[in-house]
């Protein structure tokens, strides 16, 4: 083979012989032959065309590209410093995952194989919740880009960083024909610009080194959020054009923090009031604002109403909920929560949220307009340790002494609310269908003495761990979807996983059925990368929040409710997850109905995670 | 690909304070309106057998649970209701969350007979002989 440093795009504008004409049948190789310039758009592919996507590779011609272009763009992305790559296959960016694993080495970044774009994404999601950094997410065109738009919604919804590649035939002149037209797009980034913070279609190897390094600081500044940097496909096969160009340097700007003279008047009415109460959604973004939220309500001595998206206070700190029953807040201080409704009647606000720096129009995540008395744009997390610094200062002597009998109170309530809380499990403890507090109770002294993660959402489990587990670490818990798109728990839950591994932690995911479904090959993404995770099925055999929608409103309109099981449920065959997984090359234990059988099949399966695997117990439960 | 709920994202300790959809209309969810009072329905002899049947037919268990214990509703195991107050209680439900049951839906001896069989429900157990959540209380 003669080594050429040929221009691909001069190749192919040059050459009649396409390499799909080399395997087409003679009626359809006059078609194939034509220049790509004059080849009309092609709206149904033939078959000849569909073989050079679906067949075996194209036959290679006789050329050796040197220094190809996604050798520098692997270049730029190790500059990044992402630890993965997350991705299923496609063709437009074949010639970046071949730098990926042998120009990079596949190590640091490594390719994960994902079955589906949308796991891609959203393992992202849950690696970036654990380890406060994001990993990269490799896109296939518009269809890949398709796929992974729900995950790529709920992580901006959430806030959270993640780093979009996605390739693209962008040339037309040069583009291979039929299913590659179907694969691109003038304006790739078109389709998730309503939610993503920053896009960028570069036309050279220069522009993409200065967009790429631009796209991570604008994704990791609060407020956080997905990014796309389009790669066209010549850019990446070509050989570099000319001189290797400058990779800029990655500096990170410094959080966005709240204007002083707007903190110091929040400082002031904090101490002032009579009942204040800190309501905190996505205000922890890394383990220090845990710390940070929990240091203002000792401060105080105030409520913390807020582990539902992040961790913001240890779930048995005494502060730690909305405070006893009648506490008569006056003064809510809301930190990033989006819309926050109106305060308690008489009641003031203040808010801190980065929101107010940036925010689309569209869709319409935003929630309803923030009811504030004194709105402090800028990120919580930045502007808290002054806010503390100012609540200390402006606390008085006799404040303190206020302080101190409010928060024997508070502690006094929150003593009695967990253990109410506790007790209240005691319901359906002996039921079959197993009861979702049981599951919980029965798991957690077999993990508490563990380095242990719940990495699955618990708003659909009836928060059990939040009530009966002790959650004291930012990894304890991570939250949910953001924007409430089912699909996201399992392979967020693999993500978050994967973060935690390298810790050596016990990830643990108490997993839907309806939300598995969607893309149940993460389990094998899991298997094939040695992901050790626990996933315990609550297998209630179908979608239940709409059979509740469905049956509610089948009532209202006086109509009988005896068909709300039609189209929510997964009954008829029921399904078992244990199967799954093996099928997917995990251990799977189960279908457990008994709820005395729990506890031996959790200590087995722990034992399994604890080697390194992940194992999937299908339990069949309660609804809620 | 849907969106199922909408999360009012604040959340207690762990106890998640979320609405669900069109449960948040009105009153909103969970709310409590006044009492309508009980109208006396001179109700039939219920049938527990029939009961069971309507139980899963009219899918009470989907926010009761299987046992009448568990889920988002009331907890239909322990309730101080008597048959009267329960067909009036379905009638004219005092939450958003419950669905209204018209006689036209479920008759009164379909009533009779659906409370005939949750008085078939066992009590839990007390928290006090459960170990396992003792030993939680106990937990610093």
């Amino acid at each position: 083979m003669k080594k050429s440093s040929v221009n691909r795009r001069g190749f192919l504008k040059g050459a009649a012989a396409s390499a799909a004409a080399l395997v087409a049948k003679p009626a359809e190789k006059a078609q194939a032959q034509q220049p790509a310039q004059t080849r009309p758009a092609v709206a149904v592919p033939n078959s000849a065309q569909l073989a050079a996507e679906t067949g075996p590779p194209r036959a290679q011609v006789e050329r050796i590209v040197e220094n190809p272009g996604s050798d520098f763009m692997m270049d730029v992305i190790k500059s990044l410093n992402f630890e993965y790559i997350t991705t299923n296959p496609g063709s437009s960016f074949q010639g970046l995952h071949e730098s990926i694993i042998n120009y990079g080495g596949n190590t640091k970044p490594e390719l994960l194989t994902c079955c589906h774009e949308e796991s891609a994404v959203a393992m992202a999601h849950g690696y970036a919740k654990i380890e406060g950094k994001p990993i990269m997410a490799l896109l296939h065109g518009t269809v890949g880009t398709q796929h992974a738009a729900m995950a790529i919604y709920n992580a901006y919804a959430d806030r959270v960083p993640i780093y979009l590649v996605i390739g693209n035939h962008m040339d037309a002149a040069v583009r291979p024909g039929g299913v590659n037209w179907y694969h691109s797009a003038q304006d790739m980034a078109a389709m998730i610009r309503d939610f993503t913070k920053w896009d960028d279609n570069p036309a050279s190897l220069g522009a993409m080194a200065n967009s790429s390094v631009r796209a991570y600081r604008m994704m990791m500044t609060p407020p956080m959020g997905p990014v796309a940097i389009i790669i066209d496909s010549e850019m990446q096969e070509n050989a570099m054009p000319g001189p290797r160009p400058r990779i800029p340097k990655l500096t990170m700007p410094a959080p966005p923090q709240g204007d002083m003279a707007a903190v110091r008047e929040a400082a002031k009415m904090l101490v002032a009031a009579q009942a204040p109460r800190i309501n905190c959604q996505r205000a922890a973004r890394t383990p220090e604002g845990m710390k940070l939220v929990t240091e203002l309500a000792e401060l105080l001595q105030c409520p913390v109403n807020g582990n539902g998206e992040r961790m913001h206070i240890p779930s048995r700190h005494p502060l730690a909920g909305t405070g006893y029953q009648g506490y008569p807040v006056d003064l809510v201080l809301d930190l990033e929560v989006q819309g926050g409704g109106a305060p308690p009647a008489n009641a003031k606000s203040i808010s801190i949220s980065s929101l107010d720096l940036f925010m689309k129009s569209n869709i319409q995540d935003f929630q309803p307009m923030s009811q504030a008395d004194l709105a402090i744009a800028g990120d919580a997390q930045a502007t808290l340790p002054w806010l503390i610094e100012e609540v200390k200062r402006a606390i008085t002597a006799d404040r303190k002494r206020v302080f101190e009998e409010r928060g024997k109170r508070l502690a006094e309530a929150h003593a009695k609310q967990r253990e109410q809380a506790i007790e209240d499990a005691r319901y359906g403890w002996d039921s079959s269908p197993i009861s979702l507090a049981r599951l919980a109770a029965e798991l957690w002294p077999l993990i508490k003495n563990e380095d242990w993660s719940l990495v699955g959402w618990q708003g659909f489990i009836g928060g059990w761990p939040g009530r009966l587990w002790n959650m004291n670490k930012h990894y304890h818990y991570i939250g949910g979807q953001g924007a409430g798109g089912i699909g996201y728990n399992a392979p967020a839950a693999v993500g978050a996983a994967l973060a935690n591994r390298k810790y050596g932690r016990l990830s643990v995911n108490i997993q839907t059925d309806g939300d598995m479904n969607y893309a149940p090959g993460v389990l094998w993404t899991a298997a094939h990368h040695k992901i050790p995770l626990l996933t315990i099925m609550h297998n209630n055999r179908g979608y239940h929040a709409e059979v509740m929608f469905v049956q509610r409103m089948a009532a209202e309109r006086n109509r009988g409710v005896d068909k709300a099981h039609i189209g929510t449920r997964l009954i008829e065959p029921n399904i078992n997850y244990a199967k799954m997984a093996e099928t997917y090359g995990l251990t799977g234990i189960g279908p457990i109905s008994d709820p005395k059988d729990m506890a031996a099949a959790f200590k087995r399966g722990i034992e399994i995670v604890k080697r390194g695997e992940p194992v999937v117990i299908d339990t069949i439960t309660q609804p809620r | 690909m849907k969106i199922t709920i909408t999360l009012l994202s604040i959340t207690l300790v762990g106890t998640l304070a979320w609405a669900q959809g069109r449960g948040q209309r009105g009153a909103g969810a969970g709310e409590q309106a006044a009492p309508a009072p009980a109208v006396n329905l001179n109700l039939p002899e219920g049938d527990a057998k029939r009961g069971e049947t309507y139980y899963a037919k009219y899918g009470c268990w989907e926010c009761h649970g299987y046992t009448g214990q568990t889920g988002n509703g009331a907890r239909l195991a322990t309730t101080a209701l008597n048959a009267n107050g329960f067909v009036n209680y379905i009638r004219k439900p005092r939450t958003n969350q419950m669905p209204l049951y018209s006689a036209k839906v479920i008759s009164d001896q379909d009533g009779a007979d659906l409370f005939a069989y949750i008085k078939t429900f066992k009590k839990p157990p007390e928290a006090k002989d459960i170990p396992l959540l003792q030993q939680i209380i106990n937990e610093k």
